[in-house]
């Protein structure tokens, strides 16, 4: 598969998000040569899962609308028509766009060179057919995307615990409920999103648990004057949840997910202001399943990885790429569009990803001040500048709904697991911290935390924030995550095939 | 398993059959390895060094929870990796 590649590029994209396909759109068409990486077998990132659904890959094209009701068409995301024609015209042959997935992004070396796993088209990057590949690109766009992030609980290592997005995508792309009777819990707008999903296919939502009280909720109204429409899908999202009668809980966190094989039944109880739990307000439900998210934090590897400057700011979720008004990262040709620069949402990823394009097309000498549509070149990026300082002002306010009281983390249950990958509970990070391991490093080397296959991913922002809550250190102070090739597993095998060949044939070998 | 978790009314790939642990079990092209797996009530996937069971997380290929040995391959990421007509599943590799 990897024969029909180039291994040079103008432009490398990596990330096939609504920002990415919005720079690749922007970039189309211009003689120029593209490549769009993304490790889904599937265009669209997270936002689209639903409208490439699986027969919609089977059959090659854009799944149909399910009876789309008129009331759903007027209210549906205008970023979803958006962002599937984007996806649709990039793939047309001609575009100059070649598409290249899954495809897994090892890592980022000098010159733009960037290191891929790639495998067969739909089955896994890392399977039996995976190979390594590399291509090198004069100006690379990162559109790497968020993750969630979590504020951990006794028990949410057992399976049934998910993200809420790892429930949204059983929803939304495959049509398959979490369980038969789900909790939701968390500060993240995820949580009114997947309860609609949830209830609009007939399924069970025992309780939604969220962090912030209803008067802090309520507060943060007039925040959002300038963004009706998020306005009018939450106002849906909670008619929908006060008809199926679902027990909403605010100013509740989680406690504690029970269970044996898997989880069976989650226990609420109010926080005080200082994070801590509320004695004798514990309430407990049975479920057989259990969503949680505290928000999000952008994909900041590669970026990392490649020598771009980052900068933490709570408003952009955390650690984001520095980015100026074209997008443009501190380092030479490298671009940081969407959530990679900051939390914003998909109309923040689509404006974004179309300043960095109009950027790299003068950058190249595609568009020139004397040209005759230079004037609409101009205009049309004053305008995108415009939207883009909306968007931020969005994402901000998103960051800040999500956020969780920094005491929270300082009162985390000793026989808490914090490193998932590890097992590292909390007990044993608050004796380092108490022993002097106070940076991330040290914190490391004393307890493996952060070390495990998922690299901090998931584990990374927590610890930031324990720190912070145990010894007032900023995350400025701490620094930021360090990124290595491969930022993601990869078979040993992949890089001795020699070895491969000869003395240890592939298991799959053994046993035909 | 007690409820169907798969919505009745959704289209769906061409169906196929995966086994899972020896034992086969219906899905559709499209789905994920994690998504036929959850419809079918099957949650612990691994266990950790010290025994616990552990599942699918975070759902988008981030957090390693969610490693089966797929057709004799071992630590594949369930989510990330799309079902196949006679695709063997080991759980608890």
């Amino acid at each position: 598969m990897a024969d029909k590649y180039r291994n040079t590029y103008h432009v490398a994209v990596i990330g096939a998000g609504i920002g990415g396909l919005s720079a690749a759109y922007t970039l189309a068409g211009q003689g120029l040569n593209i490549v769009l990486i993304d490790e889904n077998p599937h265009m669209g990132g997270q936002f689209l899962r639903q409208h490439f659904r699986p027969e919609s890959l089977v059959t090659g094209g854009t799944a149909p609308g399910s009876r789309s009701r008129l009331l759903d068409r007027i209210f549906s995301d205008p970023m979803v028509p958006a962002g599937t024609s984007l996806a649709e015209a990039v793939s047309v042959p001609g575009s100059g766009v070649d598409i290249l997935h899954p495809a897994q992004v090892l890592g980022i070396f000098p010159d733009r060179r960037i290191w891929i796993m790639t495998g067969p088209a739909g089955g896994p990057a890392a399977g039996p057919d995976a190979r390594l590949m590399e291509i090198q690109a004069e100006i690379l766009i990162f559109a790497t995307g968020a993750r969630e992030q979590y504020l951990p609980f006794k028990g949410w290592t057992l399976p049934g615990v998910m993200s809420l997005g790892a429930a949204q995508i059983l929803v939304k792309s495959h049509r398959i409920l979490p369980g038969a009777c789900t909790a939701i819990a968390g500060t993240s707008p995820l949580m009114m999103a997947l309860a609609h999903d949830l209830l609009k296919h007939r399924g069970q939502v025992a309780i939604l648990a969220d962090g912030h009280s209803l008067l802090w909720k309520l507060a943060q109204l007039p925040f959002f004057a300038r963004h009706g429409s998020k306005l009018i899908q939450g106002a849906r999202y909670t008619a929908r949840l006060l008809r199926h009668r679902v027990t909403v809980l605010h100013g509740h966190h989680i406690r504690k997910a029970q269970g044996q094989e898997r989880v069976s039944g989650a226990v609420f109880a109010r926080t005080g202001p200082d994070g801590r739990f509320l004695e004798g307000t514990d309430r407990f439900w049975q479920v057989d399943s259990l969503a949680v998210g505290h928000g999000f934090v952008p994909n900041i590897e590669l970026p990392v990885q490649a020598g771009c400057r980052v900068i933490h700011d709570p408003d952009l979720g955390g650690w984001a790429a520095a980015v100026n008004a074209d997008m443009q990262t501190s380092a030479k040709g490298i671009y940081a569009v969407g959530e990679t620069a900051g939390i914003g949402g998909a109309e923040q990823s689509l404006v974004q990803g179309e300043i960095a394009g109009m950027a790299i097309l003068e950058q190249l000498g595609r568009i020139q001040p004397r040209q005759p549509r230079w004037d609409r070149f101009v205009k049309t990026r004053h305008q995108l500048y415009h939207r883009a300082d909306t968007c931020r002002s969005y994402g901000a306010l998103l960051n800040r709904i999500c956020r969780v009281p920094a005491a929270a983390y300082r009162h985390i249950p000793d026989d808490t697991v914090i490193c998932r990958c590890e097992n590292i509970t909390m007990h044993t990070i608050r004796q380092a911290v108490r022993n002097g391991f106070s940076s991330w490093s040290s914190l490391k080397k004393a307890t493996r935390c952060g070390m495990g296959r998922c690299q901090a991913r998931i584990c990374g922002p927590v610890i930031e924030k324990i720190l912070k809550a145990l010894t007032g250190t900023e995350p400025e102070t701490i620094g930021p995550p360090v990124s290595r090739a491969p930022v993601k597993n990869l078979p040993v095998r992949l890089l001795m095939p020699s070895v491969d060949n000869q003395d240890n044939p592939p298991a799959q070998e053994k046993h035909p | 398993m007690t409820q169907q978790l798969r919505i009745p009314s959704a289209a769906r790939g061409k169906q196929i059959t995966i086994t899972v642990n020896g034992i086969p079990l219906t899905a559709y092209e499209g789905e994920t390895v994690h998504a036929a797996l959850t419809a079918a009530g099957i949650y612990p996937l691994r266990h950790t060094l010290s025994d616990e069971n552990r599942g699918a997380f975070c759902g988008m290929g981030l957090c390693y929870e969610c490693l089966v040995t797929v057709n004799h391959i071992p630590d594949q990421r369930a989510c990330m990796t799309v079902v196949q007509d006679g695709m063997e599943i080991q759980t608890h590799g």
